[in-house]
């Protein structure tokens, strides 16, 4: 039993290697090749966003989180939105295996991570954080909003504090 | 009953044509005098809905509807209902539009057909939730 | 205690009122109460299911509540809350897309993921077969196999729903393909081949592991590609006053 328990270990670290060294490779291959991103501007981030008009979560999920996003950060970010459907060569050059699929571009042009499903809010805002963009006003919005949440659960007047 | 002025109505029917094969919608400025409704202007306004989806949806989100209302107040009017366009389907309210629809407002749906804008019919949502036609003059 | 402005539609529901005077403290207790005061507004505000109602806004001092904290919002004194209506309808029922419950998709994958993964440590081919069956009612029956322990765990409130418009039919081609792959397995040990069942076995693991870990939903990748080479898997919608079949009008 032990045996196998070793195995199963090893499988999960390998699908797990194999999967990171694949998006890696993907990653790499656009920067050698040149975003050819006509929509992309130098000096902001961008999230680059595979959808297509049949894709259902892309409507429900990911485009309402990318639009909060949008309207948190405003310019900071520049949405890029390509239709699958449309731009297929473009879709196969960067790897779309599915979609929604939202690449993370930082503010150099490079693609720096990859979310092969829907990504949320939480999600993108932390990749575009652990990249470096996103810098100081938009960690001050942020802690605004949370200092709100803090500030709201400190005086929560079921506990009768208040 | 709701009047409407015929150049009101044609700007309606425009939005429709323009609009055309996506549904176009905005809002009835006017007054309600009881049972009596008077449109005096309308707001064209985006259709919000996913691009992709707007040919069989639209929307007009609240932050939209916020300066509707700071426009009707200062034209002294009030927001009495929502038009818009039905590409290629009759100018009746769908289910979904039920879902949807709020009570009070006049909902005046056009049909459109090869950008020709070809029927209007007005419709009031009741206290149960179903929709009732609504008498709609042009003058 | 706080004003909740009310928008014209909604007012002949609430007497006439424009301006409702309220006393509790979240947004979500703010709603009960002028339910409660107002019995009449209660179908407009709410569906039959109790959900506030899509074209129901919430404004907290010009901000949208869904930006903050949502129903639990807390409220405070001075605060200026508005109703803000917004307005959306279309020409057909869209009726591909359903509620789903994206919580009991999570709970059904981890159920698949670890029972599975229990069967090949402690090499009971059994549990396989267990699971493959109840992946497999669970297609037939359109919900998510484990869907009984997700509502257990509803019940202690460890889990709380997540429910998405969503196409349900790649997450049940999902389940039905695991099962039919999990069957292949079972088979593969009854003709005395454990390698390969259990390597289908994985095959299910490691598909469920991409979607719960990942978000890659290997259903909706199926029907992304199948959609590139032209063959769209679902239905399309026909054109209502149309025959389905016969080609629309030139334009």
């Amino acid at each position: 039993m032990l045996t196998r328990l070793a195995i199963a270990i090893v499988v999960i670290i390998t699908v797990w290697i194999v999967y990171r060294m694949w998006n890696y490779v993907t990653l790499q291959r656009r920067i050698r090749s040149g975003l050819r991103l006509d929509a992309y501007q130098f000096g902001r981030p961008a999230i680059l966003y595979f959808t297509t008009p049949d894709c259902v979560p892309c409507k429900t999920i990911q485009q309402p989180a990318l639009e909060r996003l949008s309207s948190i950060y405003g310019n900071r970010v520049q949405i890029i939105k390509v239709d699958a459907t449309i731009q297929p060569n473009l879709a196969d050059a960067w790897g779309v295996l599915s979609v929604p699929t939202t690449f993370i571009i930082d503010s150099e042009g490079r693609p720096r991570g990859v979310n092969h499903g829907t990504a949320s809010e939480e999600r993108l805002k932390s990749q575009l954080r652990t990249i470096g963009e996103l810098g100081a006003e938009a960690e001050a919005i942020d802690s605004k909003i949370s200092a709100r949440a803090i500030y709201i659960r400190d005086h929560d007047p079921s506990d009768g504090t208040s | 009953m709701i009047h409407i002025p015929v150049d009101v109505f044609a700007q309606i029917q425009k939005n429709g044509e323009e609009h055309y094969p996506e549904e176009g919608a905005g809002l009835l400025l006017g007054k309600v005098h009881g049972e009596k409704r008077i449109v005096e202007q309308v707001l064209q306004l985006q259709n919000r809905f996913q691009p992709g989806a707007r040919h069989n949806r639209y929307m007009i989100e609240p932050q939209d509807m916020l300066l509707a209302e700071e426009k009707a107040d200062e034209l002294g009017l009030e927001i009495i209902g929502v038009f818009h366009s039905h590409p290629d389907h009759p100018a009746q309210p769908s289910e979904y539009d039920r879902e949807r629809a709020l009570p009070w407002y006049s909902y005046i749906i056009t049909k459109v057909t090869d950008q020709s804008a070809i029927e209007s019919r007005s419709w009031r949502l009741t206290d149960e939730r179903t929709f009732t036609e609504e008498q709609l003059q042009i003058e | 205690m706080t004003t909740l402005k009310i928008p014209s539609p909604l007012r002949p529901y609430a007497d006439g009122m424009k301006e409702i005077e309220v006393e509790s403290e979240s947004v979500n207790a703010i709603i009960r109460e002028i339910i409660t005061r107002y019995p009449a507004l209660k179908p407009h505000l709410l569906d039959e299911s109790e959900n506030l109602r899509s074209y129901v806004n919430v404004f907290l001092n010009d901000e949208d509540v869904r930006t903050m904290q949502g129903l639990d919002t807390r409220v405070e004194q001075d605060d200026h809350l508005m109703i803000v209506p917004s307005i959306a309808g279309g020409s057909t029922s869209n009726n591909t897309l359903a509620k789903v419950d994206h919580a009991a998709l999570r709970t059904n994958q981890a159920m698949i993921i670890g029972l599975l993964l229990v069967a090949f440590v402690v090499d009971l081919t059994s549990l396989t077969l267990g699971v493959g069956i109840i992946m497999m009612i669970g297609t037939i029956l359109a919900k998510p196999g484990f869907i009984f322990i997700y509502r257990l765990l509803r019940q202690w409130n460890v889990i709380s729903p997540e429910i998405i418009s969503d196409n349900p039919e790649p997450h049940r081609f999902a389940n039905g393909f695991g099962s039919i792959v999990l069957f292949g397995a079972y088979l593969a040990f009854g003709l005395n081949s454990p390698l390969v069942g259990w390597i289908l076995t994985w095959v299910v693991i490691i598909l469920a592991g991409v979607n719960l870990f990942l978000g890659f939903c290997v259903g909706c990748a199926l029907y992304y590609w199948l959609n590139r080479i032209g063959l769209p898997l679902f239905p399309r919608e026909a054109p209502a006053d149309r025959f389905p079949g016969t080609r629309p009008p030139k334009a």
